[in-house]
């Protein structure tokens, strides 16, 4: 099952941007402007609401929301 | 631990150490340093070929490593013939059945075992203050990187400098990354001088959950973190309709202050609240910060001191503090340091020149880039311009080298990724990787190239412009996540050259695309 709804939902709490122009294709760094510190808490918040732990080695592999998704579902409840 | 390294033979040796913030990680510094071996501290964020690099250009004998690299540690091993011992400092990890490389626990056994029979040689080690004591690497992977020669003079320097300054609180947190010079010699070793107790940060990620956990009164940070702590307390004032609320606080405040009365932790307590309760000093550099930022965090009552470094000066070169604390500036020079404009020009500017107690020996091993750092009168040349002001307080103004400095601290050598750009993307005939300013005033790393007219013609124009922004997306993937490209253009025509044929940089600098 897709987390994209959950995710999007805390990207929205960083950045100002409408939710439709928010993708599985968007980067939160380029496409966003966010930083690397917003997105360290995005993934953070991510983590708590969900049980999941996302190494900070793993997050550079990570470049679009669709990549966070799919590492969120193989790992979730892992 | 000191004693059973030197049973291990590590006297005279470089030991390389690499690892998330920790108790253990402070213990196997100050154990390889005390034991009179030279300590080379590694960022984690690096990737495994870059860690490689460093460990063999730094001549490391053994390495200690976090839990977060216990993955990479195989790869490493096969990369690194050198490298005698590695030893994992998790102290929560499993006992290890490896005897050639025991793990911390194992360690500290070995060492209460010699120390229980009367061996005292790690106490009988003799610390010579000017004697090669670590080696810091600057950025870059290829032979752009330096490492850094410090001794345990220049670094004890910075740290009686700071603190002649600073005023230390009872509590701190350590946020930065801890193989830094900025994060290690001031707020590790500061907090051990000063006798304050420093709480660890596990991650970046729970910056917010450990300022509520831990209380601390003080930190040290990047303009990155100050400016998204400010950000977010105005953020979260917009969408509780408190922001006007908030607004006519700070005017009242303001007024008070100035005929002598401070009433911003009572009146702006919530916020206060919002980053632990009692932060009150926030000590923040390795970046440009912006004065808005700093003026606007002391209107809700958190001090922000804006300093100056650079990992060549131990790093500490200046700081801003509770003494004197000049907008714009990057504060007085600190004790130790003497610092001195070269050729200024008619508004005072010109590179920014250092000599005191805190100045590196040299680079390791390239004595080349050492002669080419120092003037012959022995000052140290930071590449960075600006002018003394009132009060003798320095004023950052620009950079002679190519060098990207991030909000978050980090620096980047643009001709690093331009190498490797050229190499991995054939249609690339010229780019120059440059940083620009976003429009919400963040400073990013940008790629402008210039690309093959065939490919053009064959694909073209937008749909190269496309190709050529999907291929650095995939390159940003094999790099450290500081170092990834944030925005790509393409552009029509070669750049213009000197008449030996190099690039003129300037020309691609311009606003973000």
């Amino acid at each position: 099952m897709t987390m994209l709804p959950i995710i999007t939902t805390v990207v929205l709490e960083y950045a100002d941007v409408p939710e439709s122009s928010i993708t599985r294709d968007t980067d939160p760094l380029r496409d966003l402007n966010l930083t690397s510190y917003d997105l360290m808490g995005i993934i953070g918040r991510l983590e708590s609401e969900l049980g999941v732990s996302v190494p900070e080695r793993e997050i550079r592999h990570l470049v679009t929301l669709g990549d966070l998704d799919d590492y969120i579902k193989a790992h979730v409840g892992a | 631990m000191g004693t059973a390294l030197l049973a291990l033979g590590v006297a005279g040796r470089h030991v390389a150490l690499v690892g998330e913030s920790c108790y253990s990680y402070v213990v196997s510094y100050l154990a390889v340093v005390n034991a009179g071996a030279v300590i080379v501290p590694l960022d984690r964020e690096l990737t495994v070929g870059e860690l490689v690099h460093l460990i063999t250009k730094s001549d490391a004998d053994l390495l200690l490593y976090g839990a977060s690299l216990a993955d990479d540690i195989p790869a490493i091993k096969d990369a690194c013939p050198r490298l005698g011992r590695i030893v994992p400092i998790d102290l929560y990890a499993a006992p290890t059945e490896d005897v050639e490389n025991p793990g911390v626990r194992e360690l500290l056994r070995t060492g209460r075992e010699l120390l229980a029979r009367g061996d005292m040689s790690f106490g009988d080690v003799a610390i010579d203050p000017d004697a090669l004591c670590a080696i810091l690497f600057t950025s870059g992977t290829t032979g752009a990187n330096k490492g850094v020669m410090l001794t345990a003079r220049n670094i004890t320097a910075v740290v009686h400098g700071a603190y002649s300054l600073h005023r230390l609180r009872p509590v701190s947190l350590s946020v930065l990354p801890i193989n830094h010079s900025y994060e290690f010699n001031l707020h590790v070793l500061g907090s051990i001088f000063g006798g304050i107790t420093l709480c660890f940060n596990d991650s970046v990620k729970h910056v917010r959950e450990n300022l509520d956990r831990f209380r601390p009164e003080m930190t040290l940070m990047v303009p990155m973190i100050v400016d998204a702590l400010y950000k977010n307390i105005w953020r979260e004032a917009e969408k509780n309709h408190l922001a006007t609320h908030l607004r006519y606080g700070v005017w009242l405040s303001n007024a008070f202050r100035r005929v002598g009365i401070d009433l911003r932790r009572y009146y702006f307590k919530p916020v206060i609240q919002s980053l632990g309760g009692e932060l009150g000093m926030i000590i923040c550099g390795g970046a440009p910060l912006r004065p808005e930022v700093v003026k606007g965090m002391s209107d809700l009552g958190v001090e922000v001191y804006n300093g100056y470094g650079i990992t060549e000066c131990s790093p500490l070169i200046s700081s801003n503090s509770a003494l004197a604390n000049i907008p714009g500036s990057v504060g007085v020079p600190i004790p130790c340091v003497r610092v001195r404009i070269d050729s200024p020009d008619a508004d005072g500017n010109g590179e920014i020149q250092v000599t005191g107690d805190n100045v590196m020996v040299g680079y390791y091993n390239d004595s080349e880039a050492t002669a080419r750092s120092f003037t012959p009168d022995g000052w140290f040349k930071t590449g960075d311009l600006g002018h003394l002001g009132r009060r003798n307080a320095l004023f950052i103004t620009g950079r002679q080298k190519n060098l990207i400095i991030l909000p978050n601290g980090k620096n980047v050598q643009p001709e690093e990724l331009e190498e490797h750009l050229l190499a991995s993307i054939e249609y690339v005939k010229e780019v120059v990787v440059h940083s620009a300013t976003d429009d919400s005033g963040v400073e990013r790393i940008v790629a402008t190239a210039f690309l093959d007219a065939t490919f053009v013609e064959v694909v073209g124009p937008d749909e190269a412009e496309a190709r050529f922004k999907a291929d650095v997306a995939r390159h940003n993937r094999k790099l450290a996540g500081y170092k990834q490209i944030h925005h790509t253009q393409v552009r029509d025509c070669e750049f213009t050259k000197t008449s030996t044929k190099k690039i003129k940089r300037n020309e691609a600098l311009g606003a973000m695309p």
